[in-house]
């Protein structure tokens, strides 16, 4: 039988295979050389004890039990922070996306095109700006406008520390994220609301629905799920892998009290101050796997149901 | 729908042209001078501040007031007097006198007897042998007496000159500035101040009859001096006069002298550079040529370079000078001396204009009406020096600082009144309380539209010039005080403190006044014949760029290779220092051991991390922070040095407590290569009008902050200083000093729960918690520059800012010992500082090459050497403070300072190392974080915390196989401490390890 169909390829199809195969190739290539590989490396890496100097020693599920048994600090500070920003600042800062994207897409093109401009700024000069603008708001003495203006109006006698006092420097890190969550996903959503289909609109209309609210509910969301499913996933890859908000803020790794400590810091803090890059690996594969759950949870909900 | 568009887009028009021109116009609101100040209301309005300045102890009589208030008097045309040592060393045939060696606080006599009173310059033989960095300063005396203040700070240049022209490349091919070498031999020359803030030299004033002058060496520099004479004052030739004197005889030629060929210059830190410009000569798109002299080092009143030239031809000449000067819509002046001398009044400080930006330009020198100036050279070889100038600016200078003196003193009386903070919902009538308070107002007023009208004609764009525009928001901010000046004390952040007050804007345009930068490409010596172009075309230029661009790709700069037939050194600093240590090593070690060395730049230290897991790793590496040679150590990754048997008799040298991260079980993996030290800096002025002692020891520290803070003020710890996590070097000191440690002599516990620790930690926490010291503080030294911390603990890094970059506060601080805590009767000043480290790596192969490296390269010799060149080439922020003690003793600080830092580097101390350190560290900061924002006690704290190092340290112990899983000791660990490294300092040296080194 085998025979038969390898006599009959002709040579048509024969360069029709050479065709798909030079097609494939990049793509084949650089998903292992960039992805398959280094987080397969990862894996075997996290199955180690690693100084980063000596070979790595094989030790099997180790480093995994003591992330979820020995390490204190990943169980009472890492974890809860991570999914408690994630659960803030993911579907926060998704809902504002949307609720955004859907306004501005109420106006006028001009004025939508600026002001959507000026709500994707942030997101792409992060980093600089953390640190040039809210350190600077947030500053723990006379120099920090925050506290400037609080002691000018005779709220508070001595500066408040904002971000070296663990009990504010989370609230900040929220704040700061929301303002720079408005990313390529807020760009997908306003693109998917304004590429919608007017006629749905009317149909809707003359369908019996009388209100913006019903609008939305109906029609928006429904329609543009393709794109809701996009800036899901991207929040919560961005939520998850974006630690460097506290330690920029705090100018710190650890951060004070581990008081803003996410899952990337605990990794740099593991891999580049302790030398354990084994241990920090593991870490790496939780998280990995972290966000593999929860964007099978965003899939179950956007996803179309075919 | 179509009018609802058209009128957005109206008004979307409108709103941007509203900003466009609010923006364009905002600055409009400048002062404009209108002659309408007269001489008089000047006078009152200085001597009005100046008043309230004296009364606060700071007493200023410049030379510039000096000249004002003589400048009739001056007779000219006296006779020149020569004066002889009354005694002397001997004989020197070289200049057929007497000399007289002075040292350090030394002093020359003369006697004279002056037949006619007069005013005189006063001319000086001396000679200089020794190669000093630091300015040589002589005070004088006439008759015991002082006529102002810059008689006891009067300069004597030394003169240098580049070791060679022909200048070296550097591996990638760019050439390399030559080693400064000074010029021997006796010199003559007339006294200026030490910031030559006039053209002409000081002038003294002399009685009639018998008088005697005394020059004081006030340096550290020995100077051998001879005999002196008084030079009567002259006056310059106008150009007319000048021009009819000469012969009136064309030329046609053109000399060009480049930049760069100087022969000599009176200051180390003007340096040449290599601009990227084809407008200039000599250029290479992909190589650097040095090509001009460079205007960021070039810019001090005072500074001069001299060329050679040769005429061909006797006759007259005009000269032109291709140049840029980049100060900000100012002109720069320069006086020019063509054979030594000034040949006629439009020569001295010649206003050369602003250049747009980077552009080069040539301006030929010539008059207002654009008649160009013609010197008279006869054949033969000649000379000429161009020196920046500051004269004219002085006077407002002066007044400027005046101001500041003022506003300071100002401040300080308003915060005796107000107390700490300020009532706001008191209806203040502030005349009430010091009611000169609105004639001080207009006095500023009046002195600061007076400075803008003096200084208006240096800039095309006259009083709108960005270097005025400090002083115009000054004005702009002092009107807004004015209007309202009853409720001064709402307004005195306006006035001091903090950016956009008065006081930062005059500090600042201190600088930027007296600032006279201009980059040289060459002098133009010519007649009747065209000059090379001015710039290189477009094309030309853009040719240039791309391939700049280019050649960039090809470039080697920052990669790190491992070459097997030398010993490889990696080095965490700029390329700057990396260049000038080849060059050093080339020549030195090199041809002395006959061992290759290549030296490469390591732009970030984990590279040698993943180096050593990639078996590359170097066999040396410099300039590491201190924790790393422990990390690598602990992993066998490094060298261990205590195994050459001289290690420990070498390792005397250098400061003990520096080891301390360095050991490793009793065997030592580093050497400290720089370190840092903690000195109280503090401001005299305000210190002296408060009556306040500095504080010796932290309980003084403790007492003078009640009345401190009464007026608002602080003491500064670096605590306060850094990000969120605070280090070893902000949080352990307390504990070392209330003589507590970190670790258990086992290294297995740390020993932060003992009483004497927790009493540091306690004590720590108590500065902020009881005794309110601010817990963070951006930026020390503009804190220090309004006062608003007037003291605290500074490191190497303030202390360089503050020296180099608070010109107004210049004289008005300065550094006194870490304060003390006795325990058990002893008194310690221990302060933890890292310095950087040197290291061998642990896989090298050429062990003993390496070491003989080290040696070589930290010895007193090479360490003296490099921190000369490297600041004698680069200038003062290049400082290199070398862990080498006797180097570091030989290095360019100032005298007086000197002596503080290097009683204070005894007390040096790094914080021990084990490898669960990193806990100990963010616990310590945590603790201190925990018990200041959240109000729990230290000691419920620390034991907090404990548990969690404790646990670290164990598990690490169990990694690095110390202690088995069941906490059995496998190896023993061994913390050291200071006495068990002195032990091996003295054993080494034969008992010879000088506790005092």
């Amino acid at each position: 039988m085998t025979k038969t169909i390898k006599k009959s390829k002709t040579r048509f199809e024969k360069r029709d295979m050479l065709a798909t195969f030079v097609m494939l190739l990049p793509y084949v290539l650089l998903f292992s050389i960039f992805i398959a590989i280094p987080v397969a490396l990862a894996i075997y890496l996290s199955m180690t004890s690693f100084n980063m100097v000596e070979t790595p020693k094989f030790n099997g599920l180790v480093n995994f039990i003591n992330i979820f048994t020995q390490d204190t600090v990943f169980l009472r500070y890492v974890l809860p922070k991570t999914l408690m920003y994630s659960i803030i600042v993911g579907p926060g800062g998704y809902i504002l996306s949307f609720l955004l994207a859907w306004m501005l897409a109420q106006i006028q093109k001009g004025p939508r095109t600026i002001i959507a401009l000026a709500l994707y700024m942030p997101s792409m000069v992060g980093a600089v700006f953390i640190s040039v603008i809210w350190r600077t708001l947030f500053s723990g003495d006379e120099s920090g406008y925050i506290n400037s203006l609080l002691m000018g109006w005779d709220i508070i006698e001595r500066p408040i520390q904002f971000l070296q006092s663990p009990d504010h420097l989370m609230t900040i890190v929220i704040i700061v994220s929301l303002w720079s969550s408005m990313g390529v996903g807020f760009l997908a959503m306003l693109a998917g609301i304004l590429n919608g289909n007017e006629e749905l609109y009317e149909a809707a209309y003359v369908e019996g629905i009388n209100n913006k609210f019903q609008e939305v509910r109906y029609v928006t969301i429904p329609m543009m799920k393709p794109q809701m499913l996009f800036g899901a996933v991207m929040a919560l890859v961005s939520t998850f892998s974006n630690g460097y908000i506290g330690v920029s803020l705090s100018g710190t790794n650890p951060t004070p009290q581990y008081a803003a400590q996410f899952l990337t810091n605990h990794i740099d803090d593991y891999g580049f101050l302790r030398y354990e890059m084994g241990y920090a690996a593991a870490l790496s594969v939780v998280l990995l796997l972290m966000i593999l759950v929860f964007s099978k949870i965003a899939y179950k909900l956007f996803a179309e149901k075919d | 729908m179509r009018s609802k568009k058209k009128l957005i887009i109206i008004l979307t028009v409108l709103v941007i042209s509203i900003v466009t021109i609010s923006l364009l116009t905002g600055s409009k609101n400048i002062y404009e001078p209108n002659n309408e100040i007269s001489k008089s209301e000047i006078d009152t309005a200085f001597d009005l501040l100046g008043k309230m300045v004296k009364e606060n102890k700071i007493n200023r009589y410049t030379y510039t007031e000096f000249l004002e208030d003589n400048s009739s008097k001056i007779k000219y045309d006296l006779d020149n007097i020569d004066a002889y040592l009354d005694e002397d060393d001997g004989y020197d045939s070289q200049i057929g006198s007497n000399f007289l060696t002075l040292v350090s606080d030394d002093i020359a006599k003369y006697t004279i007897d002056i037949d006619q009173a007069g005013f005189y310059y006063i001319g000086l033989n001396y000679r200089v042998d020794e190669v000093t960095l630091n300015d040589i300063t002589v005070s004088v005396t006439i008759n015991n007496k002082t006529l102002y203040d810059e008689m006891s700070s009067i300069i004597i240049p030394l003169y240098w000159q580049d070791e060679t022209k022909e200048y070296q490349t550097d591996r990638y091919g760019d050439e390399v500035i030559s080693n400064q070498k000074l010029i021997p031999g006796w010199k003559k020359t007339s006294l200026y101040n030490n910031t030559y803030l006039s053209v002409d030299p000081l002038l003294f004033y002399f009685e009639k009859g018998e008088q005697t002058i005394r020059i004081t060496n006030t340096s550290s520099t020995s100077i051998l001096v001879s005999d002196i004479e008084l030079i009567s004052p002259y006056k310059y030739l106008t150009y007319e006069e000048y021009n009819n004197k000469n012969i009136d005889l064309k030329v046609k030629d053109l000399i060009n002298i480049e930049a760069t060929d100087y022969v000599s210059k009176n200051s180390t830190y003007v340096k040449s550079y290599a601009l990227g410009t084809p407008s200039v000569t000599p250029f290479n798109a992909s190589y650097k040529k040095l090509n001009v002299i460079d205007g960021t080092t070039y810019k001090t009143s005072g500074q001069e370079v001299t060329y050679e030239f040769e005429v061909k031809k006797a006759g007259k000449y005009q000269l032109a000078i291709h140049y840029i000067n980049d100060k900000n819509d100012f002109s720069v002046l320069r006086s020019i001396y063509i054979d030594g001398v000034i040949p006629f009044e439009e020569f001295r400080e010649y206003a050369f204009p602003q250049t747009n930006g980077q552009t080069v330009t040539i301006e030929k020198l010539k008059d207002d009406k654009d008649n160009p100036y013609y010197v008279y050279l006869e054949k033969g070889i000649h000379t000429i020096t161009l020196k920046a100038e500051s004269e004219s600016m002085q006077s407002s200078l002066r007044i400027i600082q005046q101001m500041v003196d003022h506003i300071n003193a100002f401040t300080l009386a308003i915060k005796k009144i107000t107390g700490k903070s300020v009532d706001k919902d008191r209806s203040w009538i502030f005349t009430e309380y010091i009611p000169e308070t609105p004639d001080y107002l207009e006095a500023y007023e009046v002195l600061i539209k007076t400075v803008i009208t003096n200084l208006e004609k240096y800039s095309s764009k006259g009083a709108s010039s960005a270097t005025l525009s400090n002083l115009q928001k000054a004005l702009s901010r002092l009107k807004k005080i004015y209007d309202d000046y009853d409720r001064l004390p709402l307004y005195l952040e306006d006035l001091s403190g903090g950016s956009g007050s008065i006081a930062q804007y005059l500090g600042d345009s201190l600088t930027q006044i007296s600032e006279q930068p201009l980059y040289l490409d060459a002098i133009y010596v010519y007649d009747d014949t065209k000059l090379p172009k001015e710039r290189a075309n477009f094309f030309v230029s853009s040719w240039a760029t791309i391939k700049t661009f280019f050649s960039s790709f090809s470039s080697k700069k920052y990669s790190l290779t491992k070459d097997e037939e030398v010993v490889d050194v990696w080095v965490n600093r700029s390329i700057t220092y990396v260049d000038m240590m080849q060059k050093l090593v080339d020549k030195e070690f090199t041809t002395k051991t006959g061992i290759k060395v290549k030296i490469s730049v390591m732009p970030d230290a984990n590279k040698l991390v993943m180096s050593a897991a990639a078996n590359q790793e170097p066999d040396v590496a410099l300039g590491l922070a201190s924790y790393m040679p422990y990390d690598l150590a602990i992993r066998n990754s490094a060298y261990d040095l205590s195994s050459f048997p001289d290690y420990w008799e070498f390792a005397s040298q250098f400061s003990a407590g520096a080891f301390i991260p360095y050991i490793l079980n009793e065997k030592a993996y580093a050497i400290p290569e720089t370190l840092d030290f903690n000195v109280v800096m503090y401001r005299k002025d305000i210190f002296d009008s408060l009556g306040f002692m500095v504080p010796d020891t932290w309980e003084e520290v403790i007492q003078i902050l009640p009345e401190l803070q009464q007026y608002g003020m602080n003491f500064y710890h670096p605590i306060a200083g850094g990000s969120s996590t605070k280090y070893f070097y902000q949080t352990s000191g307390f504990v070392y000093q209330f003589g507590g440690s970190l670790y258990y002599e086992d290294g297995l516990k740390t020993s932060i729960d003992t009483k004497e620790s927790i009493k540091g930690l306690t004590f720590l926490n108590q500065l902020m918690t009881n005794y309110s010291l601010p817990e963070q503080v951006q930026s020390f030294y503009n804190s220090f520059r309004y006062a608003t911390l007037p003291i605290g603990i500074s490191d190497f890094t303030n202390y360089q800012l503050i020296k180099n970059a608070a010109p107004e506060i210049a004289g008005q601080w300065e550094i006194a010992p870490f304060p003390s805590v006795t325990v058990n009767g002893e008194t310690n000043r221990y302060y933890i500082a890292n310095g950087t480290a040197a290291m061998i790596m642990g896989k090298t192969e050429k062990a003993n090459e390496s070491w003989e490296f080290l040696k070589w390269w930290l010895g007193e010799d090479t360490q003296t050497q490099f921190a000369f060149n490297i600041q004698s080439t680069y200038g003062p922020t290049y400082t290199w403070l070398s862990g080498n003690i006797s180097a570091f003793k030989n290095s360019p600080l100032p005298e007086k300072d000197k002596k503080i830092i290097i009683e204070q580097v005894k007390w040096l101390i790094d914080a021990p190392r084990t490898p669960g350190q990193y806990m100990l560290e963010r616990s310590l900061s945590d603790i201190w974080n925990t018990v200041v924002f959240e109000g729990s006690s230290t000691g419920v704290a620390v034991d907090k915390y404990k548990i969690q190092v404790d646990r670290e340290i164990r598990k690490k112990m169990i990694e690095f196989g110390f202690i088995s899983e069941d906490g059995e000791v496998i190896k023993t660990y061994k913390i050291p401490t200071i006495a068990w490294i002195k032990d091996k300092m003295n054993i080494a040296t034969g008992g010879n390890y000088d506790e005092d080194n």
